[in-house]
């Protein structure tokens, strides 16, 4: 290793660093395709399912050569691999529709919640974790730590219910729990699929209101509990930036407290911030079973339950390759993103 | 300044401490009080619940008295009752064994599991340490509770397989964490010597390698202990693992969870402040173990 970075330039590097990177990714992706698999296999005979309790032994055996089954397993596989790449997830047992295509409708309900789940994160952590970092030990500080304690330890459902108990039932400040709209408010032509985003286009005021409503509550719900460790990053790095030298300089100089903190230092913690808030993205997407079903929201995590409480498992095994997926192509890119944004990162591989 | 510095080797040798009079018992007592704080002690209080639910239990935890559903806490019924009329105080205690028993099984799976690997795939390095570690990505990388539903899909809901949940999840990270424990070590002069010394490798990892890992791996057993009771509690609330009507705090949750908008309360709230506290206990403890052993 030492030899080739000796002698190829710096391009190369880079070069072996990114597709050393790609190869682990595609390593990651294809073992849960194996395990995924693995999983079709442990749960029952395909063939069994399909016919039932009537077919004779006969029956079973032609159906079972017919539809492949009797065939190897790396043959198995290799077609199993087929399907996915051409996007077949199966079919639902329940609705007899194509797993793939339930999976784009309900998608944008997930994506929208972990969006605004992420927008409210940044909004009140990172702030916070500056604010603590500047008096680490005040008053602030031990507020934050003590959010940090409580927000991750609160079991998200729970917090859920107390909430929807708080304000819907005593204040009556949020509307039921019964997914992304009320029941008498007409969803905005398609576009994108995100309501809100669809509300606006539709220049709809009283969906968009409405929408967002239904939205505030199971995003603030995820961002207390997903987002306190972006907060501890922020602090912890932070207080390590203050202490450098770069920043001793700009105090001796003279620079406002509130340039030094917000602009110097704040820029340096950016980095390690932005890379945590893209895995904890990457987490909501797939990790928002418990939320969904307290708020009925009809995302991927959703349906997943509904499945498997069906004993449908396609569903269940495309909603797991969907969200592994991207879990493995966010960090992967979260990783190439700060080798392209931190000259340190690109110069230590 | 000058006479500050002293020639080590000039020292006399250290004297072993004086053993005051007393108990050593006493001894360590005194030593490491200012350890015990209020996670120990909520952590304790569970543990004597779990152990003590038949005698603390005013009622029978799983007996329905629908006569008397969905009473507000009151002096008969502390935490009020449920659905089914269940006495909300009694099952929240008896549950503690439920959620403890399983969070601890399932932990230790993971440890009895993931430190081994994970010493092995340290001191060996090569292509099982390769292998290892892509397959403890894999687990990762696919969200945990989806995982589970794969998990539940594949083999049945029961909660034996719940606690083969918490073991598979936290099996890895305990690969992680002993690996990178051993892996600085492998070329330490004393393993060198170790090993010179003739030793065998699997005395030389026991003896030698594993005991450095001791520290951060009671730490993260008592973080994976909060991990693990939230993944029962949440896995139960979904429905999988512990069958209703046992008594588990997450299935209670859920129980209570289409009543809440009407203003019942109660279902859903003890059970979940008494997850709360016992995930917020098991983590404080791993923070201060570790704090320990990373200032010491």
């Amino acid at each position: 290793m030492t030899q080739v970075q000796s002698l190829a330039g710096p391009a190369a590097r880079w070069g072996i660093f990114v597709a050393r990177r790609l190869g682990s990714a595609a390593v990651a992706l294809l073992g849960v395709t194996v395990l995924l698999f693995i999983v079709t296999h442990l749960m029952a005979d395909p063939v069994y399912l399909l016919i039932g309790q009537r077919g004779s032994p006969a029956m079973l055996d032609s159906l079972r050569h017919s539809l492949g089954y009797d065939q190897p397993l790396y043959v198995q596989y290799a077609r199993y691999l087929g399907n996915l790449l051409h996007g077949d997830l199966g079919t639902s047992r329940y609705t007899f529709q194509p797993v793939a295509q339930e999976i784009a409708q309900r998608f944008p309900a997930t994506l929208s919640l972990s969006i605004a789940a992420m927008i409210l994160g940044l909004i009140w952590t990172v702030p916070l974790g500056v604010l603590s970092a500047i008096r680490p030990g005040g008053v602030l500080d031990r507020i934050s730590q003590a959010l940090v304690e409580f927000g991750v330890a609160i079991p998200s459902f729970w917090l859920g219910l107390l909430f929807v108990f708080f304000l819907y039932f005593m204040l009556k400040v949020a509307p039921a729990p019964i997914g992304q709209l009320d029941i008498t408010v007409d969803a905005p032509p398609h576009v994108t699929g995100l309501i809100v985003i669809d509300a606006m286009f539709a220049g709809d005021l009283n969906v968009l209101g409405n929408a967002l409503g239904h939205l505030f509550l199971p995003a603030l719900t995820l961002s207390l509990t997903s987002c306190p460790p972006i907060l501890q990053l922020t602090r912890n790095t932070m207080i390590q930036v203050l202490r450098s030298d770069f920043i001793r300089a700009a105090r001796s100089l003279g620079l406002p407290a509130r340039t030094i903190y917000w602009r110097y230092a704040l820029q340096n913690t950016l980095l390690p911030v932005t890379t945590m808030s893209a895995m904890t993205f990457g987490y909501l997407l797939g990790g928002t079973v418990l939320v969904e079903t307290v708020f009925s929201w009809p995302g991927i995590g959703l349906y997943a339950v509904q499945s498997m409480q069906r004993a449908d498992y396609d569903p269940i095994l495309g909603v797991v390759l969907l969200a592994a997926t991207i879990y493995i192509v966010v960090y992967l890119a979260a990783d190439l993103a700060a080798l392209f944004i931190d000259p340190r990162v690109r110069d230590a591989s | 300044m000058q006479a500050d510095i002293v020639n080590v080797a000039q020292l006399p040798p250290e004297l072993p401490p004086i053993q005051p009079a007393g108990g050593q018992v006493a001894q360590i007592w005194a030593q490491r009080r200012h350890l015990f704080n209020g996670y120990w002690a909520v952590i304790g209080l569970f543990v004597v619940v779990a152990i003590l639910a038949p005698i603390l239990a005013p009622y029978d935890p799983v007996r329905s008295d629908l006569p008397n559903r969905l009473l507000p806490p009151s002096w008969q019924h502390w935490f009020g009752t449920d659905v089914y009329g269940m006495d909300i105080y009694s099952r929240v205690l008896w549950a503690t064994r439920t959620d403890f028993s399983i969070a601890l099984i399932g932990v230790l799976l993971a440890v009895v599991v993931g430190v081994p690997l994970g010493a092995l795939s340290g001191y060996l390095g090569g292509l099982a340490d390769d292998a290892l570690s892509r397959v403890s990505e894999m687990i990762q990388a696919i969200p945990l509770f989806l995982f589970a539903l794969m998990v539940f899909a594949a083999l049945g809901n029961s909660s034996r397989v719940l606690v083969g949940v918490v073991a598979l999840v936290n099996a890895p990270i305990f690969l992680k964490l002993t690996r990178s424990v051993v892996l600085p070590l492998r070329n330490a002069d004393f393993i060198a010597a170790a090993r010179c010394a003739g030793l065998r490798p699997i005395t030389v990892v026991i003896k030698h390698i594993l005991p450095n890992a001791l520290a951060p791996v009671s730490s993260q057993f008592s973080i994976s202990c909060a991990y693990a009771i939230q993944i029962t509690a949440g896995l139960s609330f979904l429905g999988f693992g512990v069958p209703i009507p046992y008594p588990e705090w997450g299935s209670m949750i859920q129980e209570g969870a289409s009543r809440i908008i009407y203003g019942e309360w109660w279902t859903s709230v003890f059970p979940g402040l008494a997850v709360l506290i016992a995930v917020l206990g098991f983590g404080g403890i791993g923070r201060q173990v570790h704090k320990m052993y990373t200032t010491s």
